[in-house]
């Protein structure tokens, strides 16, 4: 998958610069509720508590600042990718100790065969810690795009 | 929302989460994502707990679906039945009203969950 074809599945509507919640619990809500408002899926509470259980399997914090809460869901007709930053961090149980300012949630119809991969290349990115320090400094979501766009 | 339908949602989705928790291609991108996966025997205390929060007809109708066809709740996109891409009455296809009460699919039986 190329970056141009990633960056396909971000939308401006799907991009919050700053999360209001402080918590994980928080955060987890606030994402699912910006999916409801708009209407990515009819109920924000299916995917906020498929969300909260396959955290409840592990901290899906990869380390480093970054998480990407991820579940299959019938509630989603596609491939949906919600981006969202705190600037101060929220504590994710990550296994580094370190608190989540990137978040990169991913949601997929049960069948969708482009899930697995995108998550792959995703997290190949974000594991890139130069990568990561631009993400950081990030203010709307053409910067955003113009920086993935960007990379070779 | 129809509060049956939103359990079945939910229901569903966490079979496929338990499945999915025990395939290998996704433990190998978990891995990848420096991400581990345990305790999924709490996966089976909350679908027990929504089974229980599931009328025991509509939930063996569920099961029967689930076996026969691997799904038991089809989406509703532009009108027709993802199940088997039956066009859906007129009189549904506004998604408020759909999602309203508990309706089955005339065709294939699934039921029907307006994204």
């Amino acid at each position: 998958m190329k970056q141009n074809e990633l960056l396909s599945f971000f939308h401006k509507d799907l991009f919050i610069p700053e999360l209001g919640a402080s918590t994980k619990d928080g955060a987890l809500r606030e994402i699912a509720k910006c999916l409801e408002s708009s209407q990515k899926v009819y109920r924000a509470s299916i995917i906020y508590d498929l969300l909260k259980k396959r955290e409840g399997l592990g901290s899906t914090a990869i380390g480093g600042g970054v998480a990407v809460p991820h579940c299959r869901s019938i509630a989603v007709e596609k491939l949906t990718v919600l981006f969202a930053m705190k600037s101060k961090g929220i504590d994710f149980k990550s296994a580094d100790k370190k608190p989540v300012k990137l978040l990169f949630m991913v949601v997929a119809p049960p069948h969708d065969m482009q899930y697995l991969v995108f998550l792959g290349k995703l997290v190949e990115l974000l594991t890139d810690k130069k990568i990561k320090k631009i993400l950081l400094q990030v203010k709307s979501f053409e910067e955003f795009k113009s920086l993935i766009s960007g990379i070779k | 929302m129809n509060e049956v339908l939103q359990k079945l949602v939910m229901l569903q989705d966490l079979d496929y989460l338990i499945v999915e928790v025990k395939s290998k291609d996704v433990k190998k991108v978990q891995k990848k994502m420096g991400l581990e996966i345990k305790g999924d025997e709490k996966l089976h205390d909350a679908k027990k707990a929504l089974e229980e929060a599931i009328p025991p007809r509509v939930l063996s109708r569920y099961h029967k679906l689930m076996e026969r066809f691997g799904r038991a709740i089809a989406p509703v996109v532009d009108s027709k039945c993802m199940g088997c891409y039956m066009t859906l009455p007129k009189r549904l296809s506004v998604k408020e009203l759909g999602n309203k009460e508990l309706r089955q699919c005339e065709r294939c039986g699934m039921y029907l969950y307006w994204v």
